[in-house]
Parts: structure tokens; C-alpha cells; sequence
């Protein structure tokens, strides 16, 4: 069942009170749980999740939609709604039917926070370098390992971690507490407010229902298909981000006096304008079109959305960098929004697969079986190995 | 008042099902002989992405449900093995 997204949340996305509050969250460096567990009450962390499951529904582009709300405002707090929608993700996709009928309603209306734990410090963009093992004990998952930089895992319920069992990519979804320490990661200069962690699972444990995807599955399947998602996501927040330095370039541009005339009257000025306006609808454009294809589980999604995330993420950056050159001085200060916005353009180059990635991605796709070229495949998740195939355990 | 819906009918003969697995196959790999035994991830003919994207062609085209307990490689490994899961799940269904 499938509906759109809650009007109650829509109306406190667009009040202006949502702004301000989410200056005062970059302001501190931190967006306090009470805001989230607010807006959750309101729906903010259900939309993907179905109305059986006590979310809302809502159709991904109608997703999208609250995306770019939230990122225009704060890029900060759009981070853990993909975040928190790939768990959902992977819970609904993945799990077992009963973790999918216990979890999904807990992550849903946000009493259970969760984090997206992949990152390790020699294992980036490279999921195949991870370390973190997930050791199954008899009816118990053991988690060994150090993840950086999860977005609100400072303040997170859970964690969906990706490592190793018996040297075969898997996937766990584990509970903060015993076993698992959290430590706060430096300020990024974009997303300053995501209470970013770095959290060491020490022997942590979970049972092993809380196993999500098959060991050998645990890494293609389950990262693939949880970045897919989350390059939409992010995608869409870029447009948000993009749409908003958009705005604060063309009211500048339109009432700051210059010799007589505005700075709109320049030539010059409208052909950088022009280009942002461009840039930036065209990636609205093609998000609306990705999360279409993947409503309609179009098998050209996962691609689409490497395309989206990467085109996206450069119209941010074209129009965080044009609204900076046009508004000057006033643009340069710490407080201002459009440094909010400038920032969170670099990291959207960076996470859910940098620029470089996507672009392989989106090149190896074109090129695949023509003559000539090697038949390379891009690895955004650790290959299948053949000893991966355990059909003898079963 | 529109014509009543017609749905385009599902290949549901075994033969039918390998025929556009094959099909499907082949379009993702950009290769056009692909044998129905050849390893598709463990050789790299497909990479993890495509691998993902099967499994939605899969859901999509044969009206199927991969559950947790069918992602084993060897149901994806080959074109004979994707074929022999959803003929599989299609009896079962
Ligand atoms: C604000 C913020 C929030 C984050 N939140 C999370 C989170 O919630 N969960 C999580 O798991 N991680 C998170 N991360 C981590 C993020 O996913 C990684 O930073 C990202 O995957 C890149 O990894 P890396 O930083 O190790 O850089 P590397 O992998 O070392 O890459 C550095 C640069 O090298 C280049 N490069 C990398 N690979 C290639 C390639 N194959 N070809 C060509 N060039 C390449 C790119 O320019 C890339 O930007 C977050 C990061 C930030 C900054």
C-alpha cells in the first residue's frame, strides 16, 4: 500500500521555523535526537517503510520530494534520512520475514535509530578491503571491528554493519550497547551537524536472526542494492542544495545595485546564471526520472541512479560555486546559509560512491561487450568469489 | 470505457523461462553468445551491479519472490542456474 507523504510533515518541512532551527543545528555541530523523534512523530523517517509497517508508503519520487526539502534547509538531517531509508532498505529486502516484521516498524516511527556502517579506515570507495568480521557462534553473531565516519551514529540505535564471515561478505543489523563504543568524529566542514562516529564493535553481539542477507550475499546484494537507493537519496538532497544556492544567487543578483544597474544586468552574471538554472533542473529532471525507474524495478536503475547521484552532485556544485562568486563578501561568512550549502556539494562528490567511482561505473555500463575494450567489471562492492557458493551447507 | 486490461502473458514454459533469461542475460552482458553453464559473477561476465539488476528482472518479469534462502551463487552463477530458480519458485507459485 503506498500513499503520499504525510501533509502534517510536508507543512513543517516548508515553515520557516524548520530553517531557522536547522541554522541553529549547524550553529551547535549537532541536530539533538528531540528534533528527530519530533519530526519522526510526523512521519520523516517512514516514507519508504509500508503502511503495514507503520510508515507511510510513499512512492519514491514523492520520496525525493522531502529530500530535497530537507537538504535545501539542512544537509545534515537529510544524511540520516538515507541513511536511516537504507536500512530500511536492506531490513525490508534482505531480512528474514520476522525481523522484517519486528524492526520495520521500530525504524519507521524512529524509536529505533539506525546508522549505515560500511566505512573503515583502509576501506572506502574500496568495499572490498573491509575488515570487520561477523562470526557466527552457534546462535550468536560475534562483530569485531572499527567503522569511521556513520553518519548520527553518535546518537544511533543500531547499526547495519558490513564484514566477513568465514571470508564471505555479510551484513548484520547490531544494537548499540555492550561491546560496541562510540567515539565522535572530527567536524566535517559539509554535513557539520551529522554527529558523525567512529564506532568500534568489540566482540559485540547480536542473535544470528539479526543476520541480514546470506554470508557471500551480505556484500553484492545487500551494499548494491542499498547504494542504488542511497545514490538516489543523495542525489535528490544535491538537487535540494543545488535548488536552494539557485535561489540565494538569483535574489542577489536581481536587487544588488551595480553602477546604475543590477547585477542581473550583466551579461555576464546571466550566463552564470543560466548555467546553474540549467545544471540544477536538468538533475531534478533526471532524480523524478531514477526514482521512477526504480519504482518500476527498471533492471537500468542501479546505473541510473550512479548517473543521477553524479550529475546531481556537480549541479550542487555549480550552483553552490556560482551563488558564491555572485554574493560576495556576504557569502564568505561562516554563518551565512550558502556556506551550509557549499559544503554539503563537497561531500556529496564524496559519499554513496565519489565522482570517480560513478563515473567508471557509468562508463564500464556503455562500454560492456564492445570490441576493443577489456571486460573489466567496475567493483563498487567486493566481487563473488567462486568459494563464496556454499550450497553444500544446505 | 477502456478495454479491459489485457496482461501480456508471462513466459511460463521452462523453455520460455531459459530463453529469456538468456535474452536478459546476454542484453546486461553485452555479449551475444553467453553458454547457459558459463559462470556469470565468478568469471565477471557480470559485475556486482548487474548482479543486483537480475534480481529485479527476475521479480519483475516472472511475477516471482527471491526469497532470502534462493541467493545462494549458484542460482546466479549461470544462466541454467537463474533459469532453474524461477521454473522452481514458478512451481511452487
Ligand atoms: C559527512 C560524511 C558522512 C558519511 N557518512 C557515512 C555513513 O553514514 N556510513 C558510512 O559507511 N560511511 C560514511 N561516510 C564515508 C564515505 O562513504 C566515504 O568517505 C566514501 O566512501 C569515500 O571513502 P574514503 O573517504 O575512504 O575515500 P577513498 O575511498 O580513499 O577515496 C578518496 C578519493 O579517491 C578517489 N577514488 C576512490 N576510488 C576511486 C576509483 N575507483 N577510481 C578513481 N578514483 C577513485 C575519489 O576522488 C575519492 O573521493 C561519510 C563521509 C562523510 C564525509
Amino acid at each position: 500500500m503506498t500513499g503520499p507523504a504525510p501533509a502534517a510533515l510536508l507543512a513543517a518541512l516548508r515553515d520557516d521555523a524548520f530553517t531557522a532551527r536547522a541554522t541553529a543545528w549547524e550553529r551547535a555541530g549537532a541536530v539533538p535526537r528531540a528534533a528527530i523523534d519530533e519530526l519522526a512523530a510526523l512521519g520523516l523517517l517512514g516514507l519508504t517503510v509500508d503502511t503495514a509497517h507503520r510508515g507511510s508508503g510513499t512512492p519514491p519520487a514523492a520520496v525525493t520530494d522531502v529530500h530535497r526539502l530537507v537538504a535545501a534547509a539542512s544537509p545534515s538531517l537529510h544524511s540520516l534520512l538515507v541513511v536511516h531509508a537504507m536500512v530500511c532498505h536492506a531490513v525490508r529486502r534482505w531480512a528474514s520475514a520476522e525481523l522484517r516484521d519486528a524492526l520495520l516498524p521500530e525504524l519507521a516511527t524512529g524509536r529505533m535509530l539506525a546508522a549505515f556502517a560500511l566505512t573503515e579506515q583502509q576501506a572506502g570507495a574500496d568495499t572490498g578491503a573491509l575488515t570487520t568480521t561477523i562470526d557466527r557462534v552457534g546462535d550468536t553473531l560475534r562483530i569485531t571491528g572499527t567503522k569511521r565516519w556513520l553518519s548520527f551514529g553518535q546518537i544511533a540505535d543500531a547499526y547495519l554493519v558490513f564484514g566477513s564471515t568465514d571470508g564471505r561478505g555479510s551484513c548484520a543489523l547490531v544494537d548499540a550497547g555492550a561491546g560496541v563504543r562510540v567515539a565522535v568524529e572530527p567536524v566535517t566542514a559539509g554535513l557539520r551537524a551529522a554527529r558523525l562516529a567512529r564506532v568500534t564493535f568489540d566482540g559485540a553481539t547480536a542473535p544470528a536472526s539479526r543476520a541480514v542477507g546470506r554470508p557471500g550475499i551480505g556484500i553484492p546484494f545487500v551494499v548494491t542494492s542499498c547504494l542504488t537507493l542511497g545514490r538516489l537519496y543523495v542525489a535528490a538532497g544535491a538537487v535540494g542544495v543545488a535548488e536552494a544556492a539557485l535561489r540565494l544567487a538569483a535574489d542577489h543578483a536581481a536587487t544588488r545595485a551595480h553602477g546604475g544597474t543590477t547585477l542581473g544586468d550583466r551579461q555576464l552574471v546571466r550566463g552564470l546564471l543560466a548555467d546553474a538554472a540549467l545544471a540544477t533542473d536538468a538533475a531534478a529532471r533526471y532524480v523524478r526520472h531514477t526514482a521512477q525507474e526504480i519504482e518500476d524495478r527498471e533492471p537500468s536503475a542501479a546505473v541510473t541512479a550512479a548517473r543521477a547521484k553524479l550529475l546531481a552532485s556537480r549541479a550542487a556544485t555549480t550552483a553552490t560555486a556560482t551563488a558564491s562568486r555572485l554574493l560576495g563578501a556576504a557569502g564568505q561568512t561562516e554563518d551565512h546559509p550558502l556556506a551550509r550549502l557549499h559544503a554539503a556539494a563537497r561531500v556529496h562528490e564524496v559519499i554513496e560512491g565519489p565522482t570517480e567511482v560513478l563515473q567508471d561505473i557509468i562508463a564500464a555500463d556503455l562500454l560492456r561487450g564492445r570490441p576493443g575494450t577489456t571486460d573489466r567489471a567496475p567493483s563498487p562492492a567486493a566481487p563473488y568469489r567462486k568459494e563464496d557458493d556454499h550450497r553444500a551447507e544446505h | 470505457m477502456a478495454a479491459p486490461q489485457t496482461t501480456t502473458p508471462r513466459p511460463h514454459t521452462p523453455e520460455e523461462v531459459t530463453a529469456t533469461v538468456r535474452q536478459f542475460i546476454s542484453r546486461l552482458s553485452g555479449r551475444t553468445a553467453i553458454e547457459d553453464d558459463r559462470p556469470l559473477i565468478s568469471d565477471g561476465v557480470l559485475d556486482s551491479v548487474a548482479a543486483v539488476q537480475m534480481v529485479d528482472f527476475v521479480e519483475r518479469t516472472f511475477d516471482v519472490e527471491i526469497a532470502d534462502e534462493d541467493l545462494e551463487l549458484a542460482n546466479f552463477d549461470s544462466i541454467r542456474g537463474l533459469a532453474g530458480l524461477v521454473n522452481r519458485r514458478l512451481a511452487a507459485s
